[in-house]
C-alpha cells in the first residue's frame, strides 16, 4: 500500500525541472493551483494540460514509475468524476434511465473536475518527485522570509521540518525493530478483532516514545554544546540560486494565470 | 532442537527497484543442544539468516526446519507464531523493547501471548528474573527506573520466561563495560547447561567469545557461507578468515606470531588465557 | 612544558539534593596538546565528569572548573568555553542534526555566525582530515557507525576548538567501526594538534594516551601513564576494568615465576610482547 503512493518520494536525477530553484517551483505550483479552480474555459485548461506535459516531459521521472504511484489516486478521480456525473442538473438531459438523468452539464462538470484533480496530483507530486527535501525546506524557509517580520518563527520552524525529515528514516528503523522484537515475544500484529489489533500496538509505541525522548534530550545536548542558539546571528551554509530557467519558469506561470483570470472574468 | 536450512535464499522488497539479495546457496544444520556462533561483517546476511531461523521472516526460496516444523515461502503467518514459542531472540540493545508499567507484566509478556495464564506466566518471569539476577524487591517497579545494565537484563529474563528450546542472540552483549560484558555471557551458558534440550546461536563480532562458547561456527561473507567448522577448525584457517577482514581470537594471535617469529614447537589454538600462558611456559622450559 | 589549560579544583556533584554525589572532591590538571583518557566501569562519573568540561554542567557551591583560564561559573564564559571544548557523544544516532553530511559539519560554524566563504573552506578541510570525502550529500542513515562518528568529529574539529572531548564515542560500535574511529582520532592528536580526552571503559584505547585517569564512585583513583595503570593489577580489579591481554599474559606469566618486566619495561602490543618472549627465551 505504502509503496503506491508517490507523494513525498524523491527520484534524484538532473533534469532542468530537478535544477530549478525550489522557490521557483514552490511559487509556480501556487500558482497552478490556485488558477487552476479559476480555470473554466478550455483555452485555459489547455494551458495547464501544456504545461503539466511540458513539466512532465521535462522532469524525466520514470513513466512507469509515475503510472504505479498513480493507481490509488486514479480511484479518488473517478469517483469525483462519478459524482458530479450524476449530482449536476444543468443543461439538456443526455439520456435518461430510471434511476438517473444525465445532463450535459453533469458530462462537463464531471471532466472539469477530474482533469482539475489529475493536474493537481500531477503538479503536486512533481513537486516531491524532483526536489530533495532539504531543498523544499530551504525554500520553504526562504519563502516564509516576510512572515518573520509578523512575529512567526520562520527559522525555527523551517529547522523543525529539517530534523523531522533527518530523523525519520531512523525512527522507522527503530519502529521495525521494536516491533520484530514484540513478534519474538508472541506479540501478534494481524489476528483479532480492531481492538485487539489497535491494542498490540502499546507494545510498540511505548518503547518507541521513550526512545524517541532518549534521543530528543541526547540531540538537545549535542546541539547546546555545538553552539545552537536560535536563529539569531546564524549564518548560512546553503544558499539558492536563482537562475534564469527558474525567472523563465515564472513567467511561463504568470502568462498562464492571466489566461485563466482573463478566460474567466473577461470574455 | 534440530535446526536445519536447505539451499535457503533471501531477497528483500521482491519485484521492486531496490531488490536486494541478503542470502544464497545456505545449507546448514543445527543439531540438538548445540552452541553455534555466526561471525560476519555488518551486511554479511547474519541477522537475515537469524530471523529465518526464528520466524520472523520466511526464505524466498528453499525451505527452513525448525524441530518437526518447516518453513517455506508460502508458510502461512500462523505457523511462524508457533516457531516463534520454540525460539527465542535476544535483540541488539533489547532494553528497547521494554514497555510494561512493571518489570514483572513487562517479563511475563511474552509467556502470556504464547498461551500461558497470567499466574503461571508469572511465575515463569519469577523465575527468570531470579536467573538474570534482579532482586524480588524490584519487581513491582517500572522497567524505565532501572540502570542501563538492569535494564538489558530484564529484558532478557522477557525472553527466557517463554521457556525457549533455542535462544538466538543478536550481539547481546553490545554497549556493556567488560564486567558486564562476561556477566551476560555467563549468565547465557548457564541457561544453555541447565537441559539437554537446550540450543544457543550466538551472534557476535568477538572471536575471543566464539572460540570460547562455541561448537560450530560459522562465518557469513556477503550472503553466503564462508567458512564453518568447530572453533580450531575455523581459527586454524587464519588467512581465509583475515581476506574478509575478521581475525583470530587475540589468544591465537599472539601464539601464532610467538610461533612464527621463534620457528619454535607452539600449539596455538588455544582459546583460553590460562591455557596459552601455560603453552608459553611450557615454550619457555623447553630446551632447544 | 605546555600551559594547564584545564583546571579542576575540589569538584563534587550530585544531580538532585539527597541523591548520592555524583562526584567527589575531584582535582585534576591537563595540559595543552595532552591525551588524556578516562576510565571507569559503568556509574563511576566519568561522563559527569566530562560534562564538567565544557560548561554543560555548571559546579554548584562546591568546587570549580577552570579551562583557559575562564571560570565556568560565570555565565559570559561558557559561550567562549564551549567554542574552546568541543564534544563527541556516544550515540552516533543522537547527535547528528543535518539531512546531510556536509550540512552536518557545517551546523557548529552556522551556529556561530562564521561568514560562507570560511565556512565552505572549514567543512572542506573537516571532511578531508576524517576521510570523509565522497561522502558530502550522503544522507546520515545511510552510514556504518564509524562513520557517522566520523562526521560527528568533523563536525567538532571544523569549529577549530582546543580540546575534542570523546565521551564513550566508540562504545556502541563494532570493532572494525571502532579501529577506524581511533585511528581518526589519533589524527585529530597528531596532525591537527588538538588536545584530547578520551572517556571509555575499554583500556586498549588507553593504551596511546600520555595519561590515564582511573574513576569509580565518582573520585579518581589514579592519575598516571598507561604502562603504570595497566600493572596495578589490584587498582583494576578494585576498579572493574578488565586488563589489555597483553597485560593479562604477562601478570600470569609472572605468576609462574617468568617476570618479564627484567626484559623490557614497556610491553604494551603484542609484538613487543613476543619480542620479549623471544629474548627470554634466548636468555635461558
Amino acid at each position: 500500500m505504502l509503496d503506491h503512493i508517490i507523494i513525498g518520494q524523491y527520484v534524484p536525477g538532473h533534469s532542468k525541472v530537478h535544477r530549478l530553484d525550489p522557490r521557483a517551483k514552490l511559487i509556480c505550483l501556487m500558482l497552478f493551483m490556485v488558477f487552476l479552480f479559476v480555470s473554466r474555459h478550455p483555452l485555459s485548461i489547455g494551458v495547464a494540460l501544456l504545461i503539466a506535459v511540458l513539466a512532465f516531459g521535462l522532469a524525466n521521472v520514470p513513466l512507469t514509475f509515475y503510472l504505479r504511484g498513480m493507481r490509488f489516486i486514479a480511484i479518488i478521480i473517478i469517483f469525483t468524476f462519478l459524482l458530479h456525473l450524476f449530482m449536476t442538473k444543468e443543461g439538456p438531459v443526455l439520456f435518461t434511465t430510471p434511476i438517473v438523468t444525465i445532463y450535459l452539464g453533469g458530462v462537463l462538470e464531471g471532466v472539469l473536475v477530474g482533469v482539475r484533480l489529475l493536474l493537481l496530483v500531477i503538479m503536486a507530486s512533481l513537486l516531491t518527485l524532483t526536489t530533495t527535501p532539504v531543498d523544499l525546506t530551504d525554500g520553504m524557509e526562504s519563502l516564509m522570509l516576510p512572515l518573520k517580520k509578523v512575529g512567526m518563527p520562520t527559522h525555527e520552524l523551517a529547522f523543525m521540518i529539517s530534523i523531522a525529515l533527518r530523523f525519520i528514516p531512523t525512527l522507522l528503523e527503530e519502529a521495525m525493530k521494536i516491533i520484530k522484537a514484540q513478534m519474538a515475544r508472541g506479540a501478534n500484529f494481524t489476528q483479532g478483532s480492531i481492538w485487539k489489533r489497535v491494542k498490540a500496538f502499546v507494545p510498540v509505541l511505548v518503547p518507541l516514545f521513550v526512545q524517541s525522548l532518549n534521543r530528543a534530550e541526547d540531540l538537545a545536548i549535542a546541539m547546546e554544546s555545538r553552539g545552537y542558539e536560535g536563529g539569531e546571528g546564524r549564518t548560512k551554509f546553503r544558499i539558492l540560486y536563482w537562475k534564469r530557467m527558474d525567472t523563465i519558469a515564472l513567467v511561463i506561470l504568470t502568462l498562464y494565470s492571466m489566461t485563466a483570470i482573463f478566460t474567466r472574468f473577461l470574455m | 532442537m534440530y535446526m536445519e536450512a536447505k539451499n535457503v535464499k533471501f531477497t528483500y522488497m521482491v519485484g521492486s527497484p531496490f531488490e536486494k539479495t541478503a542470502l544464497q546457496n545456505i545449507n546448514l544444520t543445527l543439531e540438538p543442544n548445540s552452541y553455534t556462533v555466526l561471525i560476519g561483517h555488518t551486511g554479511s546476511g547474519k541477522s537475515t539468516l537469524i530471523q529465518l531461523f526464528n520466524g520472523l521472516l520466511k526464505p524466498t526460496d528453499g525451505s527452513i526446519q525448525i524441530g518437526n516444523r518447516e518453513i517455506k515461502r508460502d508458510t502461512k503467518q500462523k505457523h511462524l507464531y508457533d516457531v516463534r514459542k520454540d525460539v527465542g531472540m535476544v535483540f541488539q540493545y533489547p532494553e528497547h523493547q521494554l514497555f510494561h508499567e512493571t518489570i514483572l507484566k513487562d517479563v511475563a509478556f511474552g509467556p502470556m501471548n504464547f498461551g500461558m495464564s497470567q499466574e503461571e506466566a508469572e511465575k515463569r518471569a519469577k523465575e527468570s528474573l531470579k536467573l538474570v539476577g534482579i532482586e524480588e524487591g524490584l519487581y513491582e517497579r517500572s522497567p524505565f527506573d532501572l540502570s542501563g545494565g538492569q535494564m538489558r537484563r530484564v529484558a532478557i529474563a522477557g525472553v527466557l520466561a517463554s521457556n525457549p528450546k533455542t535462544l538466538i542472540l543478536d550481539e547481546p552483549t553490545a554497549g556493556l563495560d567488560p564486567q558486564g560484558k562476561e556477566d551476560i555471557m555467563e549468565l547465557f551458558y548457564k541457561w544453555y547447561e541447565v537441559s539437554e534440550e537446550r540450543s544457543i546461536i550466538l551472534v557476535t563480532h568477538h572471536m575471543e567469545d566464539a572460540a570460547k562458547y562455541g561448537d560450530q561456527l560459522i562465518v557469513l561473507e556477503q550472503g553466503g557461507i564462508h567458512l564453518t567448522g568447530t572453533p580450531k577448525e575455523v581459527f586454524l584457517q587464519g588467512d581465509r578468515l583475515r581476506k574478509t577482514g575478521l581475525s583470530q581470537p587475540e589468544t591465537v594471535r599472539l601464539l601464532e606470531s610467538l610461533k612464527d617469529k621463534s620457528k619454535g614447537h607452539i600449539d596455538t589454538l588455544k582459546f583460553h588465557l590460562n591455557e596459552t600462558v601455560d603453552e608459553i611456559v611450557s615454550f619457555l622450559r623447553k630446551d632447544q | 612544558m605546555n600551559k594547564d589549560i584545564v583546571r579542576i579544583h575540589n569538584l563534587s556533584f550530585q544531580y538532585r539534593p539527597n541523591e548520592p554525589y555524583v562526584l567527589t572532591d575531584i582535582n585534576l590538571t591537563i595540559k595543552e596538546r595532552e591525551w588524556i583518557t578516562i576510565v571507569g566501569h559503568n556509574g563511576s562519573g566519568k561522563s559527569s565528569l566530562a560534562k564538567f568540561l565544557n560548561a554543560l554542567f555548571i559546579p554548584d557551591e562546591d568546587g570549580e572548573v577552570y579551562i583557559y583560564g575562564l571560570n565556568t561559573k560565570e555565565r559570559q564564559n561558557q559561550g567562549k568555553v564551549r567554542k574552546l571544548v568541543a564534544m563527541v557523544f556516544q550515540n552516533p544516532d543522537n547527535q547528528l542534526v543535518a539531512p546531510t553530511v556536509e550540512d552536518d559539519v557545517a551546523f557548529g560554524l552556522e551556529n556561530t555566525g562564521v561568514p560562507r566563504e570560511e565556512m565552505i573552506e572549514r567543512v572542506k578541510e573537516s571532511i578531508k582530515i576524517m576521510g570523509l570525502e565522497g561522502f558530502e550529500k550522503q544522507e546520515p542513515h545511510r552510514l556504518s557507525g564509524g562513520q557517522k562518528q566520523r562526521v560527528a568529529i568533523a563536525g567538532v574539529i571544523a569549529m577549530k576548538p582546543k580540546v575534542v572531548v570523546l565521551d564513550e564515542a566508540t562504545s556502541m560500535l563494532d570493532p572494525v567501526g571502532r579501529k577506524e574511529v581511533m585511528e581518526y582520532i589519533r589524527r585529530v592528536h597528531n596532525d591537527v594538534n588538538m588536545t584530547v580526552i578520551m572517556i571509555t571503559h575499554d583500556l586498549n584505547e588507553a593504551l596511546f594516551s600520555d595519561r590515564i585517569i582511573v574513576m569509580k564512585e565518582g573520585k579518581i583513583l589514579k592519575d598516571a601513564p598507561p604502562i603504570e595503570v595497566l600493572r596495578d593489577e589490584e587498582l583494576l580489579k578494585k576498579s572493574l576494568l578488565k586488563p589489555t591481554f597483553e597485560f593479562e599474559v604477562q601478570s600470569k606469566l609472572k605468576e609462574k615465576g617468568i617476570n618479564l618486566f627484567e626484559i623490557s619495561p614497556q610491553i604494551t602490543n603484542q609484538k613487543e610482547l613476543v619480542d620479549a618472549l623471544c629474548t627470554w627465551k634466548q636468555k635461558m
